[in-house]
C-alpha cells in the first residue's frame, strides 16, 4: 500500500470527482468514481472479514458476496452484492456498454458507504 | 442503386392531358371532364354547364431542379427536455454520419427532439401522448431560458443562416416564437424557409418510435406518408373532384327517387280526386312525366270535362235567372195581354184594307169629274162632302189598326222572353249522382220551372213565372253551395300535396339533368384513376428500387426477402403493397417479421424519401435505429447509413456502442460524438475516437492534470489503461472471427464469457479464452514493458499503482497500438 486511505476516504475522493468539471477530464469523473467506490468497497470488504471471519478476503468475490448474507442484515447485503457486481462492470471494458450515469453512480457509492459505517461499527 | 430524378417541375398537368389525347376509347365529354376537373372546381362546373375550359398552354418549366440543400451545422439546446443549461451540439454541415452516443437519460434524444421541434413545432412521438406527458417538454432544472437553436449551412449561399425557436417563461410548447437570421436577411419567421410542405413529404427526422408505428398505423397512413412524395396531389385532386361531383349527383338523384315513394303514399290517399290520381299515374314507374305532375300541380292547365272536378266547377257556373228580369217579364205579359184584349174586335187587317179602298177611291175621286158612285153608280154621293168624311175615316181606321198591331207584338216580345228565362235543364245535373252531391230536388224544381207548356196563355205563363222563379232560383243557390263546398274539400286536400309535388318536379328535373353527367363523370374518373395509377408506378418506381436496396443491405441473415413495393388502391382503399416472402413463401404479412426486421422494413421504406432530390433537407436525424436491432442487421444498418450519407448528413442518435463499433469495424467513416449528462442536467458533449483510443486519452488526461489529487489518480488511472486494453482486445478479436464469417452470435457469446483482463487478452492473441496463462509470454515478445503494463493494470484495480502514472499510460498505449494491429 502507498497510501493509507481508509473505505471513507476513497468514496469522500469518489464524490469529489463527481462534482468535477473541468473541459478536458469531464467524460472520466463517472468512470473514476466508480473505480474509487468498488475499492472502497473492497475495502471494507476485507475489514470485515479480517474481523469476523477472517481468511474469507481470500476467497473469489463471489464467494465472498454469498457469504455476506450471514453477516449484515438482508437487505445491506443485497444492495452491496448489487453494486459491487454493478461497480465491477463498470470497472472493466464491455463491449457496447456506456459508462454508467452520474445518478447510478450516486446510488452505488450510497451503498458503500452503509457497508463502511456497518463493517466500522 | 441512384434514385433516378423525379418529375419535379415536370407538368403534371401537360403528362396527364398528353396521355389522354392518346386515348382513343374516352369520349370528348368525359375528355372534357378530365380537363375540368384538373383545372379546378370552377372548371369542371363550367364543363358540366357544356363549356368546355380552354385547354391551358403547356408550361415550360426546366425538370430536374434540385433544391439547394440544407445541411445543419449544429443543434443548440436550452431548458428544453433534459437539457438545462444551454448545450451546443457542434455538427459538420455537410455529407457524412455522425453518431450521437448516450446512455438513455443522457438527453442525446433531446437533441433529435429539439431538431424536428425547432423546424416542424412539434414533435411526432409527442404527438399521440396525453397532454401530463407532453407537459414535461421543458427541462425540469432549469426551465427558462427555454430556447432551440440551428446553425444551417445552405449549398449555395454564404455564410449561415441561423433558425431559432423561443418560448417565453411558462409559455406552453404551442406558444413559441422563432427567428430566422440569413446573412442577407437577420430578422424574418420559421415560414421564410418555405419548408412547411417538405418537412412532411420529405420528412428527414425518424425516431424509434416512429419507425415502430409507422408499418403499423394501417396500410392508408403508410401509403400517404410515402405517396406524398410523389407530387401526385393535384391529380388527386382531380380525382377527388370528379368522384365527389358524381356522388353528389348521384346522391341528389337518389335522394328524390326516395322522395317518389312518400308522395305515391300521399297520392294513394287522394283517390277520390283525379288530379291526385293522374299525378299518381306520371310517377307510377321511373320514366316520370314531370309535366305532367308540373301541370296537376300548378293548375295551369284545365282539367278534361269527365271527372268531378270538372263537373264541381260546372255546377259551380249554373246561376237562376235574374228574378227582377222574371217579375218584369211577367209584367210585360200581363200588359200586352191586356193590350191585346183591348183591341179584340178590331180586326186589324181588315181595318187596313178598307183603309187602302178609301186610299184608291179618293184618288180616283180626286181625278174624277163627276159626282155619282163609281163602284153603285148611285148619283151624286161621290162629292166633296163624302171625300171630307171618307179622309176621317180613313185616319181612325189606320189608328185602331196599330194600335191592335203593338200590343200583339208586345205579347210576342214578352212572350219570348218568358221563353228565354225558362232554360232547359242541362243534362249534367243527372251525373252528378257520383260526385257525391244531390241534384234531385234542383232537377224537379228545374223541371217544374221549364214546364211551361201550357202557356199559351199570356196570364198562365205569367203566373208560372211569378210562381216556379223564387223556388227555382233558390235550389239552383243551394246546390252551388253545396258543390263549393265539396270543391274546396278536394281543394284542401289537394293544395298541400300539390306543393309537395310541385317542389318535388322541380328538384326531379335538376336531378335528372345532373344525372345525365353521371356516366362521363365515371368514365372521366375511371380514366383519370388508371392514369393516376401509370405515372405514380413510374414516379415510385425508383423509389421502390432504393427501398429494396435500402432492405437488401438491411435485411442481413433474415429469411424474409422483399419482392416488389408498390402504391395501389386509392381513397379509403389506398395502400402500401410490401410483397414480403419468408423462405421463398410469397404473400406472408408483415405480422411474421420480428420487431428488429419490422423497423428494418420501415427505415427501408423512409429513408429512400429523404434522399430524393426534390428534398430541400440536406439532412436526416435518425433517433435510435438500433434497438430490438441484432448486432447483424447493425452492421447492414451501419452499411445503410453510410449509403445515405454519401448524398446527405446523416445524424444518428444512439443509446450504446454497437453502431459505433460496427462502423469502426467495418471501416465506414463515422464522427463519433459522446453526450453524457451531470447533475442539474448538464449535458456534456464531446468527440470521441474507439473506446480505446478514449481510454488512453481520458487516463492521460488525468495523469497530466493537475486538478486530481493524488491518491484517486493513482487508483484511477490504472483501470482506464486497463479497460483501453480489453476494449482493443475485444474489436481485434471481434473484427477478426465476424471476417473469417463467424456468425455475430457466436462471437458476442464469447466475449460475454471472457470479462477480465487475461481471458480477454487471450482470445486477441489466441482466439481462445482459456490460454490466459500465456498472455504474459506473448505480450513479452513486445518487450517487458507489455507484461509489466498487462500487470500493473490488472493490480491497479484493487490498489494504487505506485509508479510512474505518465510511463504508465504511454506504455498502455503502446500495447494497444500493438495489439490493433494483429491480424
Amino acid at each position: 500500500m502507498i497510501d493509507a486511505a481508509s473505505a471513507f476516504d476513497l468514496i469522500e475522493d469518489a464524490r469529489m470527482v463527481l462534482q468535477r468539471d473541468v473541459e478536458a477530464t469531464q467524460f472520466v469523473w463517472p468512470r473514476a468514481a466508480a473505480v474509487l467506490g468498488r475499492q472502497s468497497l473492497e475495502m471494507s470488504l476485507d475489514q470485515l472479514w479480517i474481523a469476523r471471519a477472517p481468511g474469507t478476503e481470500a476467497c473469489s468475490a463471489r464467494v465472498q458476496l454469498i457469504c455476506l448474507s450471514s453477516y449484515l442484515e438482508p437487505e445491506l447485503a443485497g444492495a452491496v452484492g448489487y453494486a459491487y457486481s454493478a461497480l465491477s462492470r463498470a470497472c472493466h471494458h464491455h463491449p457496447y456498454e456506456l459508462a454508467p450515469s452520474q445518478a447510478e453512480i450516486e446510488r452505488w457509492l450510497d451503498t458503500c458507504e452503509r457497508l463502511a459505517l456497518a463493517v466500522g461499527d | 442503386m441512384d434514385p433516378t430524378g423525379q418529375a419535379v417541375g415536370t407538368n403534371l398537368i401537360d403528362d396527364v392531358l398528353t396521355r389522354l389525347d392518346a386515348e382513343p376509347k374516352v369520349s370528348d365529354q368525359a375528355s372534357d371532364l378530365v380537363l375540368g376537373a384538373l383545372l379546378g372546381d370552377g372548371e369542371l362546373a363550367s364543363c358540366l354547364g357544356g363549356t368546355a375550359p380552354p385547354r391551358p398552354d403547356p408550361k415550360a418549366e426546366p425538370p430536374n431542379v434540385e433544391p439547394a440543400h440544407a445541411y445543419l451545422g449544429s443543434i443548440t439546446v436550452a431548458g428544453f427536455r433534459g437539457v438545462g443549461p444551454r448545450t451546443e451540439l457542434s455538427l459538420h454541415p455537410g455529407p457524412g454520419v455522425t453518431l450521437v452516443v448516450g446512455r438513455n437519460g443522457s438527453g442525446k434524444s433531446s437533441f433529435a427532439e429539439a431538431a424536428e421541434v425547432l423546424f416542424t413545432g412539434d414533435n411526432q412521438r409527442w404527438a399521440k401522448r396525453s397532454a401530463a406527458w407532453k407537459e414535461g417538454w421543458r427541462n425540469l432544472h432549469e426551465p427558462d431560458p427555454c430556447e432551440l437553436q440551428s446553425a444551417l449551412l445552405v449549398d449555395g449561399a454564404a455564410g449561415m443562416t441561423t433558425v431559432t425557436r423561443r418560448w417565453g417563461s411558462g409559455a406552453d410548447l404551442d406558444t413559441s416564437t422563432t427567428v430566422v437570421a440569413r446573412p442577407s436577411s437577420p430578422n424574418e419567421t420559421i415560414e421564410a424557409l418555405g419548408w412547411k410542405n417538405d418537412l412532411v413529404a420529405y420528412r428527414p427526422f425518424l425516431s424509434y418510435n416512429e419507425l415502430g408505428s409507422s408499418l403499423e398505423e394501417g396500410p392508408s397512413k403508410l401509403y400517404d406518408a410515402i405517396s406524398s412524395v410523389l407530387g401526385l396531389e393535384e391529380l388527386v385532386a382531380a380525382q377527388e373532384r370528379l368522384r365527389e361531383t358524381r356522388l353528389a349527383r348521384e346522391k341528389a338523384f337518389k335522394e328524390v327517387s326516395g322522395r317518389v315513394v312518400k308522395l305515391r303514399d300521399q297520392l294513394a290517399l287522394l283517390e277520390d280526386d283525379p288530379r291526385a290520381t293522374r299525378c299518381a299515374t306520371a310517377i307510377a314507374t321511373k320514366n316520370w312525366d314531370l309535366d305532367a305532375v308540373d301541370a296537376e300541380a300548378t293548375g295551369t292547365e284545365s282539367s278534361t270535362n269527365d271527372d268531378v272536378i270538372a263537373l264541381l266547377d260546372q255546377v259551380l257556373s249554373l246561376y237562376g235567372p235574374d228574378l227582377d228580369e222574371v217579375s218584369e217579364c211577367a209584367e210585360a205579359l200581363r200588359s200586352a195581354h191586356a193590350a191585346v184584349q183591348a183591341a179584340t174586335g178590331t180586326d186589324a187587317e181588315r181595318a187596313l184594307r178598307i183603309a187602302d179602298l178609301f186610299d184608291q177611291a179618293l184618288e180616283v175621286h180626286e181625278h174624277d169629274e163627276g159626282t155619282d158612285c163609281p163602284l153603285c153608280g148611285t148619283a151624286g154621293t161621290f162629292d166633296d162632302a163624302w171625300a171630307e168624311r171618307a179622309r176621317a175615316e180613313l185616319t181612325d181606321l189606320r189608328r185602331a189598326a196599330k194600335t191592335a198591331r203593338d200590343a200583339r207584338a208586345a205579347l210576342a216580345t214578352a212572350t219570348r222572353t218568358a221563353s228565354e228565362l225558362i232554360s232547359a235543364r242541362p243534362p249534367i245535373l243527372e251525373q252528378l249522382a257520383e260526385s257525391g252531391l244531390d241534384a234531385t230536388e234542383l232537377i224537379a224544381a228545374w223541371d217544374a220551372w221549364a214546364d211551361a207548356t201550357d202557356g199559351d196563355d199570356a196570364l198562365v205563363l205569367a203566373e208560372h213565372l211569378d210562381a216556379h222563379a223564387v223556388p227555382f232560383t233558390d235550389s239552383v243557390g243551394e246546390l252551388r253551395i253545396a258543390a263549393k263546398e265539396l270543391r274546396d274539400r278536394f281543394d284542401d286536400d289537394w293544395r298541400p300535396v300539390a306543393e309537395t309535388l310541385a317542389a318535388w318536379a322541380g328538384d326531379a328535373r335538376g336531378a335528372e339533368a345532373g344525372r345525365l353527367k353521371v356516366a362521363p363523370l365515371k368514365a372521366a374518373e375511371k380514366w383519370l384513376s388508371g392514369a393516376v395509377d401509370v405515372i405514380r408506378d413510374e414516379r415510385f418506381q425508383p423509389i421502390a428500387d432504393e427501398v429494396n436496396a435500402i432492405w437488401e443491405l438491411l435485411r442481413v441473415e433474415s429469411n424474409v426477402s422483399l419482392e416488389t413495393v408498390k402504391l395501389t388502391g386509392s381513397s379509403t382503399m389506398r395502400r402500401v403493397s410490401l410483397d414480403v416472402s419468408v423462405d421463398g413463401q410469397h404473400g406472408v404479412a408483415l405480422g411474421v417479421m420480428s420487431q428488429g426486421e419490422l423497423h428494418a422494413m420501415a427505415l427501408s421504406l423512409f429513408l429512400p424519401r429523404v434522399m430524393l432530390p426534390g428534398s430541400p433537407f440536406g439532412f436526416v436525424v435518425i433517433d435510435d435505429p438500433v434497438q430490438a436491432m441484432d448486432p447483424a442487421r447493425v452492421d447492414g444498418l451501419a452499411r445503410v447509413l453510410e449509403y445515405v450519407a454519401r448524398r446527405r448528413q446523416v445524424i444518428v442518435f444512439t443509446h450504446d456502442e454497437r453502431l459505433p463499433e460496427a462502423m469502426r469495424r467495418l471501416q465506414l467513416n463515422a464522427r463519433v460524438i459522446e453526450v453524457i449528462r451531470t447533475s442539474g442536467s448538464v449535458v456534456r458533449v464531446r468527440e470521441t475516437r474507439d473506446p480505446a483510443s478514449r481510454n488512453i486519452d481520458d487516463a492521460r488526461a488525468l495523469a497530466l492534470t493537475k486538478d486530481l489529487p493524488e491518491r484517486p489518480a493513482r487508483r484511477v488511472i490504472p483501470v482506464l489503461c486497463r479497460q483501453a486494453i480489453e476494449a482493443v482486445s475485444v474489436d481485434v478479436y471481434r473484427r477478426r472471427r465476424l471476417a473469417k464469417g463467424e456468425s455475430h452470435l457466436a462471437v458476442e457469446t464469447e466475449l460475454e464469457a471472457a470479462q477480465k483482463l487475461f481471458p480477454r487478452l487471450a482470445l486477441a492473441f489466441f482466439d481462445d479464452a482459456d490460454r490466459a496463462g500465456d498472455v504474459l509470454t506473448r505480450a513479452n515478445t513486445y518487450g517487458h514493458w507489455a507484461g509489466d503494463v498487462i500487470q500493473a493494470c490488472n493490480r491497479g484495480a484493487h490498489e494504487p499503482y505506485a509508479g510512474d502514472l505518465r510511463g504508465l499510460v504511454n506504455d498502455a498505449e503502446r500495447l494497444v497500438e500493438k495489439i490493433q494491429l494483429l491480424t
